[in-house]
């Protein structure tokens, strides 16, 4: 019995002390910058924030460490709300997006939270979006795809990876429209993810893959799949040199999966335009760069006014798409 | 042959030291963090990876280190949930069924160790197929399309009856819960949103985390509070500690059975990991359960799903290796550290990176090896918690189950509904109504919805498209035998009984 | 099966409870599943399939419960119902808690309810539940970079300064 006590005194002594620690750091810890990323860790946007923030430790840009928090859920919507509803004016907090958060927004599935209830800030990277074919499909090229889809919508099968409305189906949506077809043919089956939807392909289960470069990378290099255009304004280097933009061929769509972020409403203007600054400095850094290339993710910088009202034209075109799919009224 | 070429050459890179203590480390750091329920291998794998990229570890020790974790985390999983009825993955659920009723009786000794030796059998067995077919059964996983899919949940579905318990319609219901859970959130084939009120936080559906704790682990605080008195254990400790020769032979085949077919069906991206421990126990169940002792107790039924875990677990990684292509959380992750260390998985990947295929290869036998090693001897250790008094271990359950409900999705609202499910365990156990089928129907029912709404869409509505490959009738043909076999058996036993 | 006639001078109102429960929870679910409308040319299952099958599941195994009703399982008496009503309170003010006054006093607070509900010493019970409490702090805060939260008590104050 005694010695049981003791032991339990012992261990009691060490806990308490690791306690009063953790109690300390926790209260000191609030002040620095922090990262709200809208996924769990492993995620996309949690990617986004951790090596965001990394690079702002590293690169003497932030004060201290960055911490990134997860609020996953609703693709974005909870971190969207949380941010809205308890974060308004908080001066220390950024939080992860991309497209697809502009989806979302644009078809009301935030509540009834719009786009002008945050501050955009500004993004520092991207991915573009690819539309590729098995190797042995009729198809040569783009203009080949889409003549015979034009002709034939009924039969033609597009596999992504995200939902009815989500970013994968909204990439043929805007190559369908450019071509000249009615959105409401397009033909497309959503799968749990760009790997998913990749693999329905490899298979012969669908025609058309639409995704992004990063997802097609290693399947085009193995001669797997044909990708058949970027959907990107210029060329993109490495694997995909030698593959044409939508563009080049006469179809005037780009796809680009930015990563970017936004901060909360009631913020001052010159809050605001120190998290700008933050961005442009951090787009221009070398750590910036390493961590950039280590994710696969090409330089992409819009920030301030610019992005602001590049989000809401962005917006305003997946609204109008989405009203004429049917998927909102 | 060539393949143990390589493989001897893999062993070379897997026996440097910092290998081998990248090996070592991850399987502990695993079982420790697979011993919470829920997001542990994911957070420690996702922590690890900025330090890894910080510390230009080369991507081979990266990637042992990282695996480690992620298989040893399976292991450790199944001692929570045989000791405490907490199941983490959906493969401990079906642990949890045999493993927790062993505990009850006192036999939680023999449970571990079985699971142990499983776990060791399973990944093992997984390796050799690894390394013999990983090109093979890569180009396999390919041809398995939404039809096949279907054909595939429909078959797991038909492995119902193996965890009915007592009343068979009692299990329907279940299943018919488990399904309504599984339609709550946005419908991805159609952007529509089901049963969620209007609630943001119900858009991304039910988490499978949350439904489980709740379900068994908040249940049991009840269930032991009703009929507790003062100062008890939570349950005895009878016999030996490990289990007798006999009780390993008796359940060798079942785990050699459980592994191949966890193998065979964890090669399948997205589907796999998921339904390899419910197709493994049903299967034996209806093969060798000639006593009707599984889910009362069984080792065999703790074997069998440990043994298929493991072994879905390293087949999990032949889609992730060689196409790229993640069939779970976990795996994603993986996925994300790879690209980040310069490797990128795909077809190229053994042609261009040996020593990290190989090397990985031949460490993941290690990693199974140490273990089961380090976790026999600790059977002893863990089974001590057992006879700690219940007013101290139990209630240090739902803190447990609390934090780590919590961890998910960093939502109060989660731990409400986790409450709520803990009530709805509550009464479903004194009802009569097994847990096993809610989950069953809550993982399954979007598989096969999401499969059937894709090979239909494919098919523009033909549903000759769900027997239209070989490889879709014959698991048809399987699951019409699965059914038929034990209903003729049970005619047959039936009109024997009749004249006596 | 050919018991069914003694079957029912047993306690059956359990079953018969559960049974007209399965059937309306399948007729509200089916209900609800009417307004899952789509708008444009989706899937030819559509989104309604998987809760009607469901609907249609619950429905029928509650006629069959509600007919063919097992025997009562025992259910808590007096002091055990109070102790389970108890309990369940203090399992639900943990979420009611947890945001106001932080994780480890939460956590502590409904630990050691539950430890005395269980017969647990008091003191040993309270020393026990926070030092747990500190301890899963600290793994999770610290080793598996979880954030847990502090509560607005203690963050109030500071937020000004």
């Amino acid at each position: 019995m005694a010695r049981s006590s003791g032991c339990v005194a012992a261990l009691g002594a060490i806990l308490l002390g690791a306690f009063a620690f953790a109690a300390c750091e926790e209260t000191s810890g609030t002040r620095g910058w922090e990262c709200i990323a809208p996924a769990n860790p492993g995620g996309g946007w949690d990617l986004t924030c951790r090596t965001v923030g990394r690079s702002l430790t590293d690169g003497g840009i932030a004060p201290g460490m960055v911490r990134v928090t997860n609020l996953p859920g609703a693709g974005g919507g909870i971190a969207y709300a949380h941010t809205v509803s308890q974060r308004a004016g908080d001066p220390n907090v950024i939080v992860a997006a991309s497209p697809a958060t502009l989806l979302r927004l644009a078809q009301g599935q935030f509540a009834h939270l719009t786009e002008d209830d945050v501050r955009w800030l500004g993004a520092v990277a991207t991915d573009y979006g690819v539309v590729a074919v098995q190797p042995e499909a009729p198809w040569r090229t783009l203009d080949e795809l889409l003549d015979h889809w034009r002709e034939a919508p009924g039969s033609v099968v597009v596999s992504g990876g995200s939902a009815v409305g989500g970013q994968d189906h909204m990439k043929v949506l805007l190559l369908a429209r450019a071509a000249g077809m009615d959105p409401r043919s397009v033909r497309y089956v959503p799968f749990d993810g760009g790997g998913e939807a990749m693999t329905a392909l490899l298979g012969g289960f669908v025609n058309v893959f639409s995704g992004d470069v990063t997802q097609a990378e290693s399947q085009h290099e193995a001669g797997n799949l044909r990708v058949l255009a970027v959907l990107a304004p210029a060329r993109v280097e490495g694997v995909f040199s030698e593959v044409p933009t939508a563009e080049e061929l006469g179809y005037p769509v780009e796809w680009v999966t930015w990563r970017g972020f936004y901060a909360p409403a009631g913020i001052a203007d010159s809050t605001y335009n120190r998290w700008v600054g933050v961005l442009d400095t951090l787009a221009d850094s070398p750590e910036w760069a390493r961590a950039r290339e280590q994710a696969r993710l090409d330089p992409f910088l819009l920030s301030g006014e610019e992005f602001e009202s590049f989000v809401r034209e962005q917006v305003s075109e997946f609204r109008e798409l989405s009203r004429r799919l049917g998927l909102i009224p | 042959m060539e393949s143990f070429l390589h493989l001897i050459d893999g062993f070379a890179v897997a026996l440097r030291p910092l290998n081998v203590g990248f090996a070592l480390g991850g399987v502990l750091v695993g079982t420790v963090v697979g011993l919470l329920p829920g997001i542990g291998p994911i957070n420690a794998i996702a922590i690890l990876i900025p330090l890894i990229f910080a510390a230009g570890i080369p991507p081979e020790s990266a990637l042992i280190l990282l695996a480690g974790i992620y298989y040893g985390s399976q292991y450790g999983n199944s001692i929570s949930t045989i000791l405490l009825n907490v199941p983490g993955t959906t493969s401990s659920v079906v642990t949890a069924i045999d493993g927790y009723a062993l505990t009850q009786q006192g036999r939680a000794g023999p449970a571990l160790a079985t699971a142990a030796v499983a776990s060791f059998v399973g990944g093992t067995l997984a390796i050799f197929g690894l390394v013999l077919f990983a090109p093979i059964l890569s180009s396999w996983a390919l041809r398995f399309g939404p039809a096949e899919y279907f054909a595939l949940m429909v078959f797991a579905f038909a492995a119902l009856s193996s965890f009915a318990g007592s009343s068979l319609a009692k299990a329907f219901a279940a299943t018919g819960l488990g399904l309504l859970l599984a339609s709550v959130g946005l419908d991805p084939n159609s952007a529509v949103p089901r049963f969620t009120f209007g609630e943001l936080r119900l858009f991304d559906g039910l988490d499978f985390v949350v439904v489980t704790i709740g379900l068994f682990a908040v249940s049991e605080v009840l269930l032991l509070l009703e009929g507790s008195r003062a100062g008890e254990q939570v349950h005895r400790v009878v016999g030996r500690v490990l289990m007798t020769a006999k009780e390993l032979a008796s359940s060798t085949w079942g785990m050699m059975r459980g592994g191949l077919v966890g193998f065979v069906v964890g090669v399948l991206p997205g589907a796999g990991g998921t339904i390899a421990a419910f197709v493994a126990y049903g299967l034996e169940q209806r093969v060798t359960d000639r006593e009707g002792t599984f889910g009362k107790g069984d080792l065999r039924g703790v074997a069998v799903p440990e043994a298929a875990s493991n072994a879905a677990a390293t087949g999990a990684m032949i889609p992730l290796l060689t196409l790229g292509i993640p069939g779970s959380a976990t795996t994603a992750v993986l996925l994300g550290a790879l690209m980040g260390l310069n490797v990128t998985p795909g077809p190229l990947l053994i042609e261009r990176s040996p020593e990290i295929f190989w090397g990985l290869a031949a460490s993941m036998y290690l990693g199974n090896l140490f273990l089961l090693l380090l976790n026999l001897p600790l059977v002893g250790v863990f089974i001590r918690i057992l006879t700690l008094p219940k007013w101290f271990l139990i209630p240090g359950v739902a803190g447990m189950s609390f934090v780590a409900v919590y961890a998910v999705n960093s939502s109060v609202f989660d731990l409400f509904l986790m409450v709520g499910f803990g009530l709805l365990g509550y009464g479903l156990r004194k009802v009569g109504v097994p847990l096993a089928p809610v989950i069953l129907g809550l993982v399954l029912g979007p598989l096969m919805e999401r499969n059937l709404r894709r090979a239909l869409a494919l098919s523009d509505g033909d549903w000759a498209v769900l027997v239209a490959s070989p490889l879709s009738i014959s698991i048809w043909l399987v699951t019409a035998l699965g059914l038929l076999v034990p209903a003729v058996l049970w005619f047959r036993r039936r009109r024997r009984r009749v004249p006596s | 099966m050919t018991d069914g006639g003694a079957r029912m001078d047993r306690r059956t109102r359990t079953d018969r409870v559960l049974g007209v429960a399965l059937l309306l929870l399948g007729a509200v679910v089916a209900w609800e599943s009417r307004k899952f409308v789509v708008g444009f040319p989706a899937d030819p299952v559509g989104p309604r399939a998987l809760p009607l099958f469901a609907a249609a599941l619950l429905a029928v195994v509650g006629l069959r419960v509600l007919f063919r009703p097992e025997r009562d399982p025992r259910w808590p008496d007096g002091a055990s119902r109070i102790r389970l009503g108890l309990a369940t309170g203090a399992l639900f003010a943990y979420p009611v808690l947890l945001p106001v006054i932080g994780f480890i006093v939460t956590t502590g607070t409904v630990v050691l309810c539950l430890s005395v509900l269980f017969g647990g010493p008091v003191l040993r019970s309270s020393l026990a539940a926070f030092l747990f409490a500190g301890g899963l702090h600290l793994l999770f805060v610290h080793a598996l970079g979880v954030p847990l939260p502090v509560g607005t008590v203690f963050t109030a104050p500071l937020g000004g300064g």
